[in-house]
């Protein structure tokens, strides 16, 4: 069982069972994809206060002037409540409440894992650049999905702002030059690897051939609840 | 409608024993993904899994393939409407697992 507590009220518990999908050749599940967006989360945190304490951001390794993205990632319940049959910001209005740390919309980027019936994706909102990306290792493209998120941003802002942002000139990105996925089983590896590095701002350093490798590397983290 | 939760569930105890102290009692939705809605009566006191059992009897789901999220957020059977800060009306989502290998078939 993995007991992650974050802070005093998130309690996450993960029994081995669910685990179990890790292993070569099985579907994710949500409960491993979302336990690592959470540990994404706290790396998040980490790297936000190594940074504001003025010293070094990547985890303690010495002297380099690289500034990671401060990051929300959402889990993959985020877009099938945005969008249940039709775009309905009001189930999620609530999940952005202002008692939870500050507004997302003054972060750099918000990624989430997309649950797309048998696949699973990424999807990244850039609040920098103005661009809203989605990441599929099949190179799948989903454009009712980005015109939604980029609603939701124009909602958000309008709600949690209480000023409008016109997003409709904002870009969306379906990147093609990324990893790729070759098999029938893999894609929520990708996803998470594809949430890892965009939430560091790293680029892609991984390919098909190393899912069976990171498949245990992802274990690892989350059984020992920690991503860096 | 709206079902008793807590103490009361099996009828043991005479309904609204302590109705000298409202908010002692909150009302909770839990909303599927098909936004339909069932109404709990909740003590601030009583772990949530009891609403989970409830509500995952009633609409005859496995309670190993839904999840139950509170602003976003997962909430586990052993946590109470009182450690949650939850208040009167709040909405609990029901939604159900995901598993995903590829889009191909």
């Amino acid at each position: 069982m993995v007991d992650f507590r974050p802070n005093s009220v998130l309690v996450i518990e993960l029994p081995r069972a669910k685990l179990q999908c890790m292993d070569l050749g099985v579907w994710l599940n949500d409960e491993v994809i979302n336990m690592y967006m959470l540990l994404l989360q706290a790396r998040d945190t980490r790297l936000r206060r190594a940074a504001a304490a003025g010293g070094n951001a990547a985890g303690g390794s010495a002297s380099s002037p690289y500034t990671p993205p401060r990051c929300h990632f959402f889990n993959s319940f985020f877009y099938n409540k945005l969008f249940q049959g039709a775009y309905n910001y009001a189930n999620v209005r609530r999940w952005t409440t202002p008692k939870q740390l500050s507004n997302k919309l003054q972060l750099d980027r918000i990624i989430m894992p997309i649950h797309k019936g048998v696949h699973w994706t990424c999807a990244e909102v850039d609040l920098r650049a103005r661009v809203v990306r989605y990441y599929d290792s099949l190179k799948g493209e989903d454009h009712a999905l980005v015109r939604h998120l980029l609603s939701w941003v124009s909602d958000e802002s309008a709600d949690k702002l209480k000023q409008r942002w016109d997003t409709s000139k904002w870009q969306v990105e379906f990147p093609k030059n990324i990893p790729e996925q070759h098999n029938g089983c893999d894609c929520g590896v990708f996803s998470i690897m594809f949430a890892d590095r965009r939430g560091a701002g790293l680029p892609f350093d991984f390919s098909q051939r190393d899912m069976p490798l990171l498949r245990i590397k992802v274990l690892q983290r989350i059984v020992q609840m920690r991503v860096d | 409608m709206a079902e008793q939760i807590g103490e009361n569930e099996h009828q043991k105890k005479p309904p609204f024993k302590e109705e000298g102290n409202p908010a002692n009692v909150i009302n909770l939705v839990v909303k599927d993904q098909t936004g339909n809605e069932v109404h709990f009566k909740v003590k601030m006191k009583t772990k949530l899994d009891k609403v989970f059992t409830a509500y995952c009897n009633k609409k005859g789901q496995d309670p190993s393939t839904v999840r139950f999220l509170y602003d976003g957020t997962r909430v586990h059977g052993h946590s109470t409407p009182d450690e949650l800060g939850m208040e009167d009306g709040d909405v609990l989502d029901c939604v159900i697992e995901q598993l995903g290998g590829c889009c191909r078939a």
